[in-house]
């Protein structure tokens, strides 16, 4: 069955429209990637919008082929003007600047694009193979177990994209799950915070939420007066020598590859942290850990290699959990919500066939992303000296229509511009975005699962230290919660002093 | 300013939002136990969660605004510390150059997405906010601005409207 599932939707792929929508959203994702300041996430945020009017399947293509390319584009922009077009691709700013600076920035460019596509490739397998198995697991969960799920994918997140302060990415997660209170409430058909206006009682529209929270703040940033960057010119590719040195590295790709996929499944941990850890991997264990930093190929690779894993490992948690693994991938959620997919444990039962789709879709958009980035590097290098003054005003429209064609309501553009205002509130005071975005995503599920599994126990918390599964996740988010407050840290120097 | 006395700035709007939800939970609590919901079960009702949440957030808040005053003396002391950076930083904030531009900027989206959109068809409301922003921006010359505005009005347009067959606001 398996076989006949990967078989249509390599017809799918195919058809000559979805080749066309891939080829351009690849390219779309390439540029927003390698722009500073658009982001994977919200270049996957604005197309969702746009992409509701899409049949499905095409829809889907689009999405996971903007996806792919976004998070390969941005290390275009780090080899050429060392600033990274996403946070995924920091690391390979580090050596792939001083590569172009010697005159090898085509070379880096190109062997860059063949780790991200290799990267992704890999992280297909993990794809197919995992998804079901995590599916199978949460098929046994009930009420209390989903409510728990929902925290504890609230909790993860805000810890781990927090940057140090776990406190503020839990604030930001409550108040993503306060706004998922706003509307008719699920058991009741209570209005709760709607203050008698109808467009808040079908609750706040997740699209508008998301282009306001993370593409708002981006397009108010270049309204900044900021000094122009010089682009660095660039080399050819020199393809024999690259080839030659991805299969002397192919042990370090392999490696990456994986630390990629198992830093994309853990929920909250964003391809930045997959690109980080590879290049801390590669480093560490090579004989020359002194080059690393001036320009040293392999640091290119494992980085590249490492953060496009993360795309595999971060949508392995959406489909069977649907608990995004990142940023980016918490907003794909969102839009297979949209599209009327429910990734989750019921997610092989409902439509077996989608975990296949996404997987080839995966496979066809890293192919594209190489193809597209190798013969357009000459133009996406001329739009790098765009002007954002020039390009953020029009992106601005895009998020209005991206914003609208939900349901062809005016009010979503207006929660666009408000959920804009909060983002930007968040992001000067350093409160991270996603588990905001999380907790409206998971609000209603821990809300109606919490109430229901009250209902059942008669009101009595005990299931919650009874259940197998609930104690895990209990003990896993007291874990999170513990940890982040300094009482480990208290627990092994007492341990130390002890054994001195 | 630093982060801290940001933090401690809003921490009170975080205890204020905070008290608010745990507040209108408990109303939403009263309000549904009458009929038509008739739901008397404190666990059971819609204000469950958000009282839930109001105290967690409350709760989150309390110890965002102690962790703002870490490290900066007696509590007094870092009070009065915070609320100087804040007072140090709210004037010259105001009159930065990139503030008046970003500010002029979020009006210019303000009265695009509320008053424009909706109001003016949208390739015009789209043209008319495109050519005024860049122009403020100063983004390029005016002849400039107008022909990438118009380009990318066109494109929206036919990319959507004619392409996708998508009903654009009017």
């Amino acid at each position: 069955m398996a076989f006949q599932y990967l078989g249509q939707a390599i017809l799918v792929s195919l058809q000559p429209l979805n080749l066309l929508v891939l080829v351009l959203s690849t390219a779309a994702g390439l540029i927003m990637g390698m722009l500073p300041g658009l982001s994977a996430t919200m270049a996957i945020a604005l197309l969702t919008g746009l992409t509701y009017n899409f049949p499905t399947q095409t829809a889907l293509i689009s999405l996971v082929a903007v996806y792919v390319g976004a998070i390969s584009g941005g290390c275009q922009s780090a080899i050429l003007l060392n600033i990274p077009g996403t946070p995924a691709s920091a690391a390979t700013a580090l050596d792939g600047f001083p590569m172009a600076q010697r005159g090898e920035g085509g070379y880096a460019i190109f062997l860059a694009t063949t780790a991200s596509f290799l990267g992704t490739f890999i992280s297909v397998i993990f794809v197919l193979t995992l998804t079901p198995l995590l599916t199978e697991f949460a098929l046994k969960f009930r009420s209390w177990e989903f409510f728990l799920l929902a925290i504890f994918g609230v909790v993860i997140c805000g810890s781990l994209t927090s940057q140090g302060n776990a406190l503020k990415g839990w604030i930001s997660g409550i108040l993503g799950l306060l706004v998922a209170q706003i509307g008719l409430d699920s058991l009741n058909t209570y209005p709760r915070f709607c203050y008698g206006n109808v467009n808040l009682m079908s609750t706040i529209q997740l699209i508008p939420v998301m282009i306001g929270l993370f593409g708002f703040p981006e397009i108010v940033r270049a309204f900044r007066k900021n000094s122009e960057q010089n682009v660095i010119k660039v080399n050819k590719f020199e393809m024999k020598r690259g080839f030659r040195s991805i299969g002397k590295n192919f042990v370090a790709i392999v490696r990456s590859a994986l630390i990629g996929v198992g830093v994309g499944i853990i929920p909250g941990v964003g391809e930045d942290t997959g690109g980080w850890l590879s290049y801390w991997a590669s480093k560490s264990t090579s004989k020359h850990p002194e080059t690393f930093g001036k320009g040293e190929e392999l640091g290119v690779i494992s980085t590249e290699t490492g953060n496009n894993a993360c795309i595999g490992g971060a949508i392995i948690p959406v489909l069977s959990l649907a608990v995004p693994g990142s940023a980016p991938a918490a907003v794909l959620l969102a839009a297979f919500l949209m599209h009327g997919y429910r990734p989750g444990p019921l997610l092989m039962t409902e439509s077996p066939s989608f975990v296949y789709n996404v997987c080839i879709y995966l496979a066809f958009a890293s192919f594209a992303m190489w193809l597209i980035a190798m013969l357009v590097s000459k133009l996406t290098i001329r739009i790098l000296g765009v002007q954002k003054k020039i390009l953020m005003p029009i992106i601005f429209t895009l998020c209005v229509v991206g914003s609208y064609l939900i349901n062809y309501n005016l009010f979503d553009i207006k929660v666009m511009f408000v959920f804009g205002l909060v983002g930007m509130i968040l992001s000067n005071l350093k409160f991270p975005a996603a588990p905001f975005l999380l907790g409206v995503i998971l609000g209603p599920m821990a809300d109606s699962n919490l109430r229901r599994g009250l209902n059942l126990s008669n009101g009595s918390l005990l299931p919650l230290v009874t259940q197998p599964i609930c104690i895990f996740f209990l003990a896993l988010i007291l874990i999170m919660i513990l940890s982040q407050t300094g009482l480990f840290k208290l627990f092994r120097k007492k341990n130390r002093k002890e054994a001195k | 300013m630093d982060t801290q006395s940001k933090d401690f700035i809003f921490s009170f709007v975080l205890i204020a939002l905070g008290i608010f939800v745990l507040i209108s939970g408990i109303a939403i609590f009263n309000d549904a136990a009458l009929p038509p919901y008739s739901v008397t079960e404190f666990s059971l009702s819609p204000g469950f969660m958000p009282v839930v949440l109001g105290a967690a957030l409350l709760l989150c808040s309390i110890l965002l605004f102690f962790q703002s005053l870490k490290g900066k003396g007696s509590f007094k002391a870092a009070v009065c510390e915070n609320s100087r950076q804040f007072a140090n930083w709210i004037k010259p904030a105001f009159k930065s150059q990139d503030t008046i531009y970003m500010a002029v900027g979020i009006l210019f989206m303000f009265i695009y997405s509320y008053f424009l959109v909706g109001w003016l068809p949208y390739w015009a409301a789209s043209l008319i906010f495109l050519v005024a922003l860049m122009l403020f921006l100063r983004a390029a010359k005016w002849w400039k601005v107008i022909i990438i505005s118009l380009a990318a009005v066109g494109l929206i347009v036919l990319l959507f409207q004619v392409c996708f067959n998508a009903a654009l606001p009017s």
